[in-house]
């Protein structure tokens, strides 16, 4: 499809025709006004988010990705020490305080703030800049690539479509919704690494117990001293480096791009999806 | 991000705008006096290459990257935000932060900030200009400053440097949209809160995030030299002048600080109030703004 415009400046007059195949004629589309056309193309529909958390720090063009941020602290979290098909009421539930650093999460919201894709990074510090290094944490529930395995999170009736209930859901998934030992893609990885704090320990039922309970000894200090593992799509070796890109870096602006390129390739908008929005706008004004 | 390539319906129809332009060059050869030419921009967008076309300029381009930049063009991100962001408007071009309280250094110049002698207006203010004859004018205080409420307004987007910026007090966080802002004591603050940067206005350098920017921003204000020009905010807590006033807050605790009954501003502004002075309605298009959206998005 081709889409030919023509924008009279003097007249504030558009006039467009299109191909709609390859050597078909054009057809004429209806002169229209230029400035209609720009506020069709452009609305100010973008709404007020209302009063924000203290967290986020960055919103996305169409508001339906957020990054948000939590400083240190110690977070408590369930585990059930086996895959979540074979948990019954015999399954061993270990709970821990763990040390946390500084954590980013990203967040690709539905029209109802309800949270599709979360995924979960960890810093020593706080973020400033674009160039700022974020990396892997060894988290039950997270793929590889640092994105949560959403489990299923019933929407309960206090939570209201907004980005600030949004984000308390968003949250909720990372660390109030149980884990077990389903997916242990970061936490393995990570393990093998000695971290954090040279940590180690087999990657069974118990190992995982030891180690989130040495864990537990740390201090926050010593947390935030880690040298924690770069983030990456995929375990080297893998076989799918070839089919899915990696990020360019682990800056947060690479890996804001990796997110919304994997979520949303092309941002959401193909050239043909250009030419039929505009068409489209050609025809409703 | 121009190039050529060779799918063929896409030839085609930069063969036509060749000839187009070849024709209309030789027109004006003919007559080149006569004919006033007037370049109206011609966009023809494909699936591959699209081109942007305007008298003699063509601009051939990746589709894809055309396609991209027409979407980042129809609205802007947020930048990375300052941390402890309550508000941010929807056009994006005004945001709120909050600062927690905080023991601050600063300096006072009992002094006009409009000269460096004795004035009629620093009399006039009562701001205890003399001091300055007994070249003692300058005092530093260490002071508890509350909970601030910051607005900055960024009219031409928020990649630039801030227009304007506002602060107002509160005696604890924010808690919602409904909740009250007050006077902050201080100097070189208009009766509505807005700040008056003299010549330290802080400007945004091009490599500075949005954070970064902010954060400096608030730190030259509470480092900047203050004086006792504009001293409306401070006025309202009556009856001192302004070395006084600093005086006396100094000697207070965060906690007495943070007891403080602060002033209302228009019986009662609230966050909220503040907020939708700046959610104005867009401005209506003109006969220009199509041309210079498709131009953008080529040139980007």
């Amino acid at each position: 499809m081709k889409l030919k415009l023509t924008i009279d400046e003097l007249s504030g007059i558009v006039s467009s025709s299109v191909q709609y195949m390859p050597r078909a004629e054009y057809v004429q589309l209806p002169d229209k006004k230029s400035s209609e056309l720009y506020e069709y193309l452009n609305p100010n529909n973008s709404s007020d988010l209302g009063f924000l958390p203290p967290a986020v720090r960055w919103i996305s063009n169409t508001q339906r990705m957020v990054v948000f941020e939590r400083p240190p602290g110690i977070q408590y979290v369930e585990v059930a020490l086996d895959a979540k098909d074979n948990i019954n009421k015999w399954t061993k539930i270990e709970s821990f305080n763990l040390p946390i650093p500084w954590t980013l999460y990203f967040v690709l919201f539905d029209e109802n703030f309800n949270p599709v894709v979360v995924s979960v990074y960890c810093r020593n510090e706080p973020l400033y800049d674009w160039g700022d290094k974020l990396y892997m944490l060894p988290m039950l529930n997270l793929y590889f690539n640092s994105r949560l395995c959403n489990p299923v999170f019933e929407k309960f009736e206090m939570f209201e479509n907004n980005l600030i209930s949004g984000i308390q859901q968003a949250y909720n998934m990372v660390w109030n919704s149980g884990w077990n030992l389903d997916l242990k893609d970061t936490v393995t990885h990570c393990m093998s690494r000695g971290i954090p704090a040279g940590l180690s320990a087999s990657h069974n039922r118990d190992g995982m117990s030891i180690y989130f309970k040495n864990w537990e000894k740390l201090s926050i200090l010593e947390i935030l001293e880690t040298q924690w593992e770069v983030p990456r799509a995929f375990e080297n070796g893998s076989g799918l480096e070839e089919c899915s890109p990696e990020p360019k870096t682990n800056t947060f602006r690479d890996l804001l791009d990796h997110f919304t390129d994997t979520i949303i390739p092309n941002n959401g908008i193909t050239t043909r999806e250009m030419m039929v929005k505009i068409i489209n706008g050609i025809s409703v004004i | 991000m121009s190039q050529m390539h060779d799918n063929e319906s896409d030839t085609i129809i930069l063969d036509s705008i060749l000839n187009e332009l070849n024709q209309d060059t030789e027109d004006h050869q003919s007559d080149s006096i006569a004919v006033k030419h007037t370049p109206f921009p011609e966009i023809t967008l494909a699936e591959s290459v699209s081109t942007y076309h305007i008298g003699t300029h063509i601009v051939t381009s990746d589709s894809i990257a055309v396609s991209k930049n027409f979407f980042k063009k129809t609205a802007t991100d947020s930048n990375i935000l300052p941390p402890v962001t309550r508000w941010v408007s929807s056009d994006m071009k005004a945001i709120a932060v909050e600062r927690q309280p905080a023991n601050i250094t600063i300096k006072y110049v009992d002094i006009c900030g409009e000269t460096t002698e004795y004035c009629e207006e620093c009399e006039m203010h009562g701001c205890g200009c003399d001091y300055f004859d007994n070249d003692n004018n300058e005092f530093i205080f260490n002071i508890n400053v509350p909970w601030t409420v910051w607005f900055f307004e960024f009219s031409d987007g928020i990649n630039k440097s801030f227009n304007s910026a506002s602060v107002f007090a509160r005696n604890s966080a924010l808690t919602s949209m409904d909740d009250e802002l007050f006077y902050l004591p201080i100097t070189n603050l208009f009766p509505d809160g807005k700040v008056c940067w003299g010549s330290s206005h802080p400007t945004r350098s091009s490599h500075s995030t949005l954070s970064s920017y902010i954060m400096h921003s608030i730190n030259v204000f509470w480092t900047d030299d203050f004086n006792n020009d504009l001293t409306s905010c401070m006025d309202v807590y009556g009856g001192y002048t302004c070395d006084q006033m600093f005086e006396s807050w100094s000697h207070k605790t965060m906690e007495e600080v943070l007891d403080t009954e602060f002033q209302s501003i228009d019986n009662g502004l609230t966050f909220s109030n503040v907020c939708s002075l700046y959610n104005t309605k867009k401005e209506p298009a003109t006969n220009y703004h199509l041309s210079q959206f498709f131009k953008d998005i080529f040139a980007e």
